[in-house]
């Protein structure tokens, strides 16, 4: 049987965003799980926010389409069957057709409106601005489902979309420029977006003895920085011919291409989801056969470019979590319910260093010992000087709420927006510790973050103010309720002398 | 793999002045003024240009005045420019329409790229055309980059034809202005009117919804110091803001020009020379 090989993923911050110091507006990721038969099935996805003032939030915009889009994608898709074993394969292509289509669009639609206003609630009152409004969080999204007997795409907006064989490439989709303007493009924030995908949705069928490819879903900043189609389609060769296994010079040369891309050309954000098929089965672990192990242990948090053993790949899976009791089923909170082995891989080169930070919880220390080694990426321990004065109100709050346990998770259940609005990085800690004397109860689930980790602290900051155990279970059960899917930031190159590794901001 | 031999390149951004150098454009030093102007107006392109290496900021020139004809027909880098800028000569009639036809094959893909930014194509009058305008207009937004240019208008005067300079520019704005207009003919520039493309009231508007464009008039310059600030306008801050466009949502009534135009700034009341 025809075999998928784990996607590539790689979002870089564009040359005019790091000189302006700007957010990246662009994010990527995939997820691979299983369908009702036990067939493998990977999604890759790429969004891009539109960036500006009117688009204010588009950054988180486009990171939430990307997770968004990817549990949604699992959750209809897994309980559908994509053909292995069965004759009526193509009774089965027009299902997915279908889904592609209309139900997964409608799905994911509705989910990105919801987290968007989640993270919209979440935010400060300054940050807020005069109201919210979809607009505000407007991007792209394109997203592409691979299956062993089939693969398909859908999306909207201007991304996209290059098959690459060994002798040559072929965009097979991209945005019709029947618009009258340059830069206009559909969105997620239009309110009819989920009739959008039809016209970039299409399904095809994997013939079993054909060439093996690669498929390359790319943002517009790599199509615009080319002079023509020609140098995109030759450029797609390029990108399109990593080589497997994918090892970490892999991931480093493709993010130095895509920043050698920006800088000479466009200057935008660049994104890429790299998938590669081929006949007969596949000299690296697979799809199929990761899927085949059985699940057990946690070790899913490895870097996605790097190399991993089977063994590593049976660590990864765990039993599947549910949804938390009173948890929104929708956008982030949708993507509770994975399992660890399912954990969608988001790269995204946009969060601040603090967010960075926060993303590192997704790797081992030891990888993160290595990356540091190569001076990649932005990493180490976040060291939160806490004055005095608001030490003792925080003493004094933790009291309190030792004092009567039974109301710790009345209290804290409110603030589940101030969860995830700092794992988002919608939230700064400095804000809610600085506004201690307003709201001390957000100050001190600010205290007891841990961006490394991304759960509770055990730092000597929040430790030393002495929390009883039911407050760091409540605590630590809410920072595991609002945690994001797993973030695997790929190795950065060195940044040039003199320009700055900028992130979302 | 060695990086391909492929061909990536900043995205050029083609800033075109159409001139009207018609004989009326000799009086009340007009055309000294509109030389002037342009030429005041280069460094600070230039500048621009700079800080926005993504793009490269091309200018060309067409003058109209018995016939149409590249005053600089090469698209040339501004930093190129400054030092060999050549004065426009006003004399004869009004040769629009066909000023918008040499327009509209510049803007053919080819010789336009099809990467380019969305152009920039400033109309600058102080009458009206003697010829068939309405044809050059119809052969010009034939062309898809000039349906994707940021059109602007410039009415040297008040015997400039506005509704002519409208119709370049695209529709009128929906609703009036909300303050009365200076002796320019602009409203002031401000947070709520976007100079060039007027706002409606605040009240209309939903929570978050930005503030609606509802389309662009004319700038009205009736002395050389409102025509210098209206050029240099467009030649900085237009520039700067079609160097670096973000994307716009498709199919939005939020969406009225292909590049959100920057706010025009504060104008000074002057003598109405013009």
């Amino acid at each position: 049987m025809s075999s998928w090989l784990e996607p590539l993923c790689c979002t870089r911050t564009g040359a005019a965003h790091t000189r302006r110091g700007t957010p990246c507006q662009d994010a990527c990721g995939w997820l691979r799980f299983q369908d009702r038969e036990g067939a493998p099935v990977q999604v890759m996805v790429v969004a891009d926010g539109h960036g500006g003032a009117r688009y204010l939030h588009s950054d988180v915009g486009s990171w939430l389409a990307c997770h968004v889009a990817l549990g949604t994608a699992r959750q209809l898709l897994r309980a559908e069957a994509s053909g292995v074993g069965v004759a009526t394969l193509r009774a089965t292509e027009e299902r997915w057709q279908r889904l592609l289509a209309q139900e997964l669009p409608r799905a994911l639609h509705r989910r990105w409106l919801r987290a968007v206003h989640q993270h919209w609630q979440s935010l400060e009152p300054g940050e807020a601005g005069d109201g919210f409004s979809p607009l505000l969080y407007g991007t792209t999204l394109g997203l592409v489902v691979m299956t062993p007997r089939w693969w398909g795409q859908t999306g909207l907006g201007d991304w996209d979309l290059v098959r690459v064989w060994a002798d040559g490439a072929q965009l097979l989709s991209e945005e019709c420029d029947d618009s009258a303007s340059g830069e206009a493009t559909f969105s997620l924030c239009l309110p009819d977006a989920a009739a959008h995908f039809a016209s970039r949705s299409a399904v095809e069928t994997l013939a079993p003895m054909a060439a093996p490819f690669t498929l390359l879903l790319s943002t517009d900043g790599i199509r615009k920085s080319c002079s023509t189609d020609s140098d995109f389609l030759a450029l797609g060769c390029y990108l399109g011919q990593a080589p497997a296994p994918v090892d970490a010079d892999t991931t480093i040369d493709l993010a130095a291409s895509l920043d050698r891309i920006s800088s000479q050309g466009s200057g935008d954000d660049v994104s890429v989801a790299i998938a590669l098929w081929r006949p007969g089965s596949p000299d690296r672990p697979s799809l199929e056969s990761a899927a085949a192990q059985p699940a057990a242990g946690t070790g899913s948090q490895v870097h996605p470019s790097r190399p991993r053993s089977l063994d590593q790949r049976r660590g990864s899976a765990v039993a599947e979590r549910d949804i938390p009791a009173g948890h929104p089923e929708d956008g982030a909170g949708a993507e509770a319910s994975w399992a660890a082995g399912d954990t969608p891989r988001l790269q995204d080169n946009s969060a601040p260093a603090q967010e960075k930070k926060a993303q590192s919880r997704s790797l081992p220390r030891h990888l993160w010992l290595w990356l540091a080694a190569l001076g990649i990426g932005c990493i180490g321990a976040v060291a939160l000087v806490v004055p005095e004065p608001l030490s003792q109100r925080m003493r004094q709050q933790v009291g309190q709420l030792c004092a009567t346990p039974a109301t710790i998770r009345p209290l804290l259940e409110p603030k589940r927006p101030t969860f995830h609005g700092l794992r988002l990085g919608g939230i700064r800690q400095g804000q809610l510790l600085a506004a201690s004397d307003r709201d001390p109860l957000k100050a001190l689930i600010a205290l007891s973050y841990d961006p490394v980790r991304g759960t509770l602290s055990s730092g000597p900051e929040f430790q030393g103010l002495q929390p009883c155990p039911q407050l760091q279970q409540a605590l630590r059960q809410l920072w595991l309720e609002a945690q994001p899917p797993a973030i695997n930031p790929l190795p950065k190159p060195q940044p040039a002398p003199g320009r700055a590794t900028k992130s979302r901001g | 793999m060695a990086f391909p031999d492929v061909q990536l390149s900043r995205r050029p951004l083609h800033f075109i002045y159409l001139c009207d150098c018609s004989g009326s454009m000799q009086a009340n030093g007009k055309m000294q003024a509109l030389n002037q102007a342009i030429r005041q107006s280069l460094p600070g392109m230039a500048e621009v240009a700079r800080q926005n290496p993504e793009a490269r900021v091309l200018v060309r020139a067409v003058s109209f005045a018995s016939q149409a004809r590249w005053h600089l027909a090469e698209p040339t880098p501004v930093d190129q420019l400054q030092s060999n800028w050549v004065d426009l000569q006003a004399e004869g009639l009004t040769a629009m329409g066909e000023a918008l036809k040499l327009v509209a094959a510049a803007l053919r893909t080819p010789p336009m790229e099809q990467r380019a930014l969305p152009p920039v194509l400033v109309l600058i009058s102080d009458g009206a055309p003697t010829d068939d305008f309405e044809d050059g207009l119809r052969i010009l937004m034939r062309e898809p980059w000039a349906q994707k240019a940021v059109r602007l208008a410039i009415a040297v005067g008040h015997d400039a034809d506005l509704e002519i300079l409208q119709q370049f520019i695209g529709p009128a704005p929906h609703r009036a202005a909300p303050t009365g207009l200076t002796p320019t003919g602009l409203t002031p520039a401000g947070p709520a009117a976007g100079g060039a493309a007027a706002a409606g009231p605040a009240a209309d508007r939903r929570p978050g919804e930005p503030a609606p464009r509802t389309g662009r008039r004319p700038l009205q310059a009736s002395n050389a110091t409102s025509l210098a600030q209206y050029i240099q306008w467009a030649s900085t801050a237009v520039v700067g803001a079609a160097s670096m466009p973000v994307s716009q949502v498709g199919a939005s009534s939020q969406m009225d020009t292909n590049v959100p135009l920057p706010d025009l700034p504060p104008t000074v009341i002057g003598q109405v020379v013009w």
